[in-house]
């Protein structure tokens, strides 16, 4: 446990005093501005048009907070599919361009406390990265009118949190099998693509193959949370693939020991 | 060159890849054609090449000593792997699930879980699309959860399966079609929210009733119910009875009873008066219960006053004659009747709320006197321009309005009647046929007269309403009214009340500052360190 505090302490560190955290967040926020604001204004437009309506005696129920939330959220998902590998490319990868893969695998700490330290500190930190977007955007549902539950967007925020922390767990795996943070960049990110589209394999088939593929899909899974549906067993999924992720870590730096030995 | 050895050292996972993609495209998107085969080729290429540049690797692997634990640590992977596996499996089977949105928009109602729980018989619900909805799959995902053995659905491309399009009579995509046995019935895909105010009554329809028999009565120079040639036919009247889950039969009265099975006798357009004998089997099989709609034109005799007495139905010698100006906006004609004002009647209350207009060529009005223990309705009303022309030679006389002998409009061109059966016998008898959730309901003879035939021969059925109203008619009939009604889930309505000022702070923030914020601080920190 010591281990793991210890290596996250320095992890987290090495994310705020690194250059490269900072660019990310910068990008990060500008994307998530614009799109939000984008999204914002298209909102209200279609309100206003919905009011047009209804005085013309139309239907005219439109949800304004509820599809602001959900296109934002969507939307979020997809940028963190592109900054994700980032954030991880570095965290193994770069330890054995310089060498210093050895002096961990070598250390006190065992190779599991490595792991999740690791992906502990990059999960904090891509939280942190979560924070002004999730101000800002309760910021301006607080001006809608009825209220809206707030639990949605809440869970929405869990959902990324958790679907970010599964592809974080991948990116560190693949980020230890390569010394090129490049490749671990792009590697990861293929992974995840192929995970998020996965559905789409499926075609229009009902086999079991295709609802396996279905369900292994992020993006559905994703879908669900952003719209208010907490499953247990998307849950189960997030947790797997992150078990999964730092185990195959762990094994891959283990079998790492011996080769260079 | 150590880039260039990393690279080469992806090739294999690549290849792999390459595979598994192959593989998944050929089994699962679009069967074994050339793209599939290409990619399987293509990744097996690369593997070769990995192998190639890695056979030194390959050569030696099985003689290394870190052989051991590579082979250890794959099978542990694979261990956790399969361990995982097992525990999604089972969370997927028992998958528990919180619905946060309001209303619950993602949970089914109490009615739609009872039936789908305590269906009777298998049911299937086919979705003949060309862009599959994930969000539709996720709904009927839903309801097979209830009754996985009993609840199945399949998404059809029409494109790709003409021939299961073809036999589920299917001509638009997006399109559902619930079949249970030979019951089978369609509707066009509904928007998301309003999908199960909408799929539920179908499926208890469909289910609970089995296919409905429609007998035509025959031999009095009906149109024929098949298409020949150019002939006057009910052939597109047929065809969508069938996708509501009707089957329409010949029935010749001279030649057999009115069977056991009949849901409803339709009369539609004799031409010639039926026997006397005919007209008592009718008269007998409405005095039972029976169901019977009858369509006639004028000038025509059909031999039916007995039971037209009975039932305190007139028709009219007249035709109706149409002035109004929609008649000339349309072009119609003056012998086309044009009906945009309806009874309330559970036949007509969807084409008054639809604003739909119908339209009847060559019609007579229809009145009705009051009889002991028979409910009339007027269902159809003419324009107020129109009239009841009764001038015998109306090809060599100008049509006119002659206030002497014609009918001023508006005038009714069809009801609908209702007896309910005092003969408590009869009563009993047909409630023991019933089942349980109608035994309590008063068993009735229902009758509608309509004025007109040509609405529902091909070339006019799908004109304007006509359509809804001759299967709302039957259905009516037959009592095919839905018991189930959900209402679809509803979205609040919500506004965002942001002031000018307020969204100008919260673009500048969002876009400007809060990115700044972040380089500045990269900046700083780079500069610290310089």
């Amino acid at each position: 446990m010591n281990g793991v505090i210890t290596i996250f302490r320095k992890e987290l560190r090495g994310y705020f005093t690194s250059p490269i955290a900072y660019v990310v967040a910068a990008v990060f926020w500008g994307l998530a501005g614009f799109f939000f604001t984008n999204i914002l204004v298209r909102v209200i437009a279609i309100a206003q048009q919905a009011d047009l309506f209804a005085q013309f005696g139309q239907d005219s129920s439109f949800d304004a907070a509820t599809i602001l939330s959900q296109q934002f959220l969507n939307l979020l998902g997809t940028i963190f599919l592109f900054l994700l590998p980032i954030l991880t490319m570095g965290s193994y990868a770069e330890e054995r361009r310089r060498g210093t893969i050895e002096l961990l695998a070598t250390s006190p700490i065992t190779n599991l406390a490595v792991a999740v330290g690791k992906w502990l500190a990059v999960w904090v930190f891509f939280i942190t990265l979560l924070i002004p977007p999730l101000v800002y955007q309760v910021l301006t549902l607080s001006t809608s009118n009825p209220a809206v539950d707030y639990r949605l967007t809440l869970v929405g925020y869990v959902g990324l949190a958790l679907m970010a922390g599964s592809v974080m767990a991948l990116g560190l795996f693949v980020s230890s099998l390569t010394d090129s943070t490049l490749i671990a960049a792009v590697a990861t990110f293929g992974l995840v693509l192929l995970l998020w589209v996965v559905d789409a394999a499926a075609g229009q088939e009902n086999n079991w193959i295709a609802a396996t593929l279905r369900h292994l899909s992020l993006l559905q899974q994703y879908g669900n949370w952003v719209q208010g549906i907490v499953s247990s067993s998307s849950l189960i999924l997030f947790l797997s693939i992150t078990v999964l992720g730092l185990f195959a870590t762990v094994q891959a730096v283990e079998s790492l020991r011996w080769q260079q030995s | 060159m150590k880039n260039g050895q990393a690279l080469s050292d992806w090739t294999g996972i690549i290849g792999i890849g390459v595979i598994a993609i192959g593989l998944v495209v050929g089994s699962a998107l679009t069967g074994w054609t050339a793209v599939p085969f290409s990619l399987l080729a293509a990744g097996l290429a690369l593997l070769v090449f990995w192998g190639i540049t890695h056979r030194q690797q390959v050569g030696s692997f099985l003689g290394l000593r870190s052989t051991q634990t590579n082979a250890n640590i794959l099978v542990s992977v694979a261990a956790m792997a399969v361990i995982l596996v097992l525990i999604n499996v089972v969370a997927v089977r028992y998958d528990a699930r919180l619905d946060l949105t309001e209303g619950g928009l993602f949970t089914l109602s109490p009615q739609t879980q009872q039936l789908v729980q305590g269906l009777s018989r298998p049911v299937k619900v086919w979705v003949v699309t060309t862009a599959p909805d994930p969000n539709l799959r996720e709904q009927l995902e839903r309801y097979r959860r209830l009754n996985p053995s009993r609840f199945q659905f399949e998404f059809v491309d029409p494109n790709r399966n003409p021939l299961v399009a073809q036999r589920l009579q299917v001509t638009q995509s997006n399109t559902l079609v619930v079949e249970s046995g030979e019951s089978r019935q369609q509707l066009p895909q509904p928007p998301a929210p309003d999908l199960e105010s909408n799929l539920t009554p179908i499926l208890s329809k469909v289910v609970n009733r089995g296919e409905a028999v429609a007998y035509f009565v025959q031999g009095h120079g009906e149109a024929s119910l098949e298409a020949n040639g150019g002939t006057v036919s009910f052939a597109q009247a047929v065809g969508s009875l069938g996708r509501e889950g009707y089957r329409a039969e010949p029935l010749n009265l001279v030649q057999a009873e009115i069977p056991e099975d009949a849901d409803v006798l339709v009369l539609a357009g004799p031409q010639r008066p039926l026997f006397p004998g005919e007209v008592e089997k009718l008269q007998e099989y409405l005095a039972n219960g029976g169901r019977v709609l009858l369509l006639i034109g004028p000038r025509v005799d059909a031999g039916l006053d007995p039971l037209l007495e009975e039932w305190g139905v007139v028709l009219a010698d007249d035709i109706i004659v149409e002035a109004s100006s929609v008649s000339q906006l349309l072009g119609t004609g003056p012998a086309v009747a044009l009906v945009t004002s309806y009874g309330d009647h559970p036949i007509t209350a969807p084409l008054a709320a639809q604003r739909l207009m119908t339209l009847f060529p060559l019609a007579r009005s229809v009145e009705t006197e009051a009889r002991e223990g028979i409910q009339a309705t007027p269902l159809l009303r003419t324009s107020p321009q129109s009239w009841g022309e009764t001038s015998v030679d109306l090809e060599n006389t100008p049509v006119q309005f002659d206030p002497d002998r014609d009918k001023p409009g508006p005038l009714t061109l069809g009801v609908a009647l209702t007896r309910s059966l005092d003969n408590s016998e009869a009563n009993a008898e047909q409630n023991a046929e019933q089942n349980d959730e109608q035994e309590s309901k008063p068993r009735e003879a229902r009758f509608v007269v309509i004025g007109n035939v040509n609405f529902a021969v091909n070339g006019n059925l799908l004109q304007q309403g006509n359509q809804d109203l001759f299967l709302n008619t039957l259905n009516w009939l037959t009592e095919q009214t839905d018991q189930i009604s959900i209402r679809p889930k509803s979205i609040t309505n919500r506004r965002l009340t942001l002031t000018r000022q307020n969204l100008n702070w919260l673009v500048l923030g969002s876009t400007v500052l809060l990115p700044l914020l972040a380089l500045g601080s990269g900046a700083a920190l780079w500069w610290q360190r310089r």
